[in-house]
């Protein structure tokens, strides 16, 4: 066999793939394809869209404690309390008896 | 100019229902007539854009067949196919408003649908491979499930075996080579068809598919010669 002849041989082999009747998915394929495309849908209308979004979600929850972090921090809270005493301490113990401290000595 | 389209689209499909309906029975006959091509695309696209649930359905029902035929042969296994075809169309309706009218709708569709195979194809291999290396250190020796060859469903008995051996040759070509060869013998798609949906130009799909003939002789050129054999 000539190589022309081979050649023709395949071709035709190649050939016989074009009456190859076409295939097709089975019938009330629309139907399960809206079935998966709501199924996709369906978590967008549990979840607002900013939860859907981790970068979003991060970023707000990141500004959140960012801001209360800056509260604390500036306002005069922490200025306004009154100076903790320490209460182990023999001075401590004093003023939070409100004792007379040459009281406590008075018979030595 | 998106505003005229929506105008235009909203006129075809809603305020003539029986121009409509007319069209979605033609839906039924895609050999004899191709929709899509008749409705004018921009059209079609400008209602997909917003969102329009009937011309969804026209679009599916226009190309469902065509994309499930060329998954089809380049996973080669019938709920694989129905699932990258599933996925064409979830792809198609989310990135519609993407879609700026560069290419034809069609070549987008065909593009999406071979990259969309041939991921799904990649990753059932590397899941084989991956599935044999653990068998091999496994304690429990199963047997691999191997798959039944792959036989078209519209090649008709006579031709079975002949098609089933070149349907593996097919499965075997690299990536590009098989897709060249799909598109062109089994969805007679011509050269410039197949360059478009491949963004590459003629003559490297010629030489694509010239390699792609080459490599199938190759391989079925050993059962070939049996057959001569007396």
């Amino acid at each position: 066999m000539n190589p022309s002849d081979q050649h023709e041989k395949w071709e035709s082999l190649f050939e016989q793939l074009k009456a190859i009747e076409p295939a097709r998915p089975r019938p009330f394929f629309y139907t399960r394809l809206h079935a998966r495309l709501q199924a996709w849908q369906e978590p967008s209308a549990v979840l607002p869209w900013w939860l859907r979004k981790p970068g979003y979600a991060l970023g707000a929850l990141g500004l959140l404690i960012g801001l209360n972090v800056s509260v604390a921090l500036s306002s005069d809270w922490a200025k306004d309390r009154p100076a903790e005493t320490d209460q182990f301490t023999y001075e401590g113990f004093v003023s939070e008896y409100q004792l007379n401290r040459q009281g406590l000595y008075a018979d030595e | 100019m998106l505003g005229v389209q929506v105008i235009r689209t909203y006129f075809i499909f809603f305020a003539h229902p029986q121009v409509f309906c007319k069209l979605r029975t033609y839906v039924k006959y895609p050999h004899d007539f191709n929709l899509v091509t008749w409705l004018q695309e921009s059209d079609l696209i400008a209602a997909l854009q917003a969102g329009s649930e009937p011309a969804f359905r026209t679009l599916v029902e226009s190309f469902q067949d065509r994309v499930y035929n060329m998954a089809l042969v380049i996973v080669q296994q019938a709920e694989e196919a129905e699932d990258v075809t599933q996925e064409v169309f979830i792809e198609v309706y989310q990135t519609i408003d993407r879609f700026r009218g560069e290419s034809r709708l069609s070549t987008w569709i065909y593009r999406i649908t071979t990259s969309k195979a041939l991921e799904h194809h990649r990753r059932r291999k590397a899941k084989k491979r991956f599935a044999f290396i653990t068998s091999l250190f496994g304690a429990d020796n199963e047997v691999l499930h191997e798959p039944p060859d792959f036989i078209h469903p519209g090649v008709s008995l006579e031709n079975s075996e002949q098609m089933k051996l070149l349907f593996g040759a097919i499965d075997k070509l690299p990536a590009t080579q098989k897709v060249a060869f799909t598109l062109h013998y089994l969805n007679q798609a011509s050269y410039q068809e197949v360059a478009e949906i491949m963004q590459n130009t003629v003559s490297a799909v010629e030489s694509l598919l010239h390699r792609a003939k080459q490599n199938l002789r190759k391989q079925l050129n050993a059962y070939y010669t049996e057959l001569k054999k007396p």
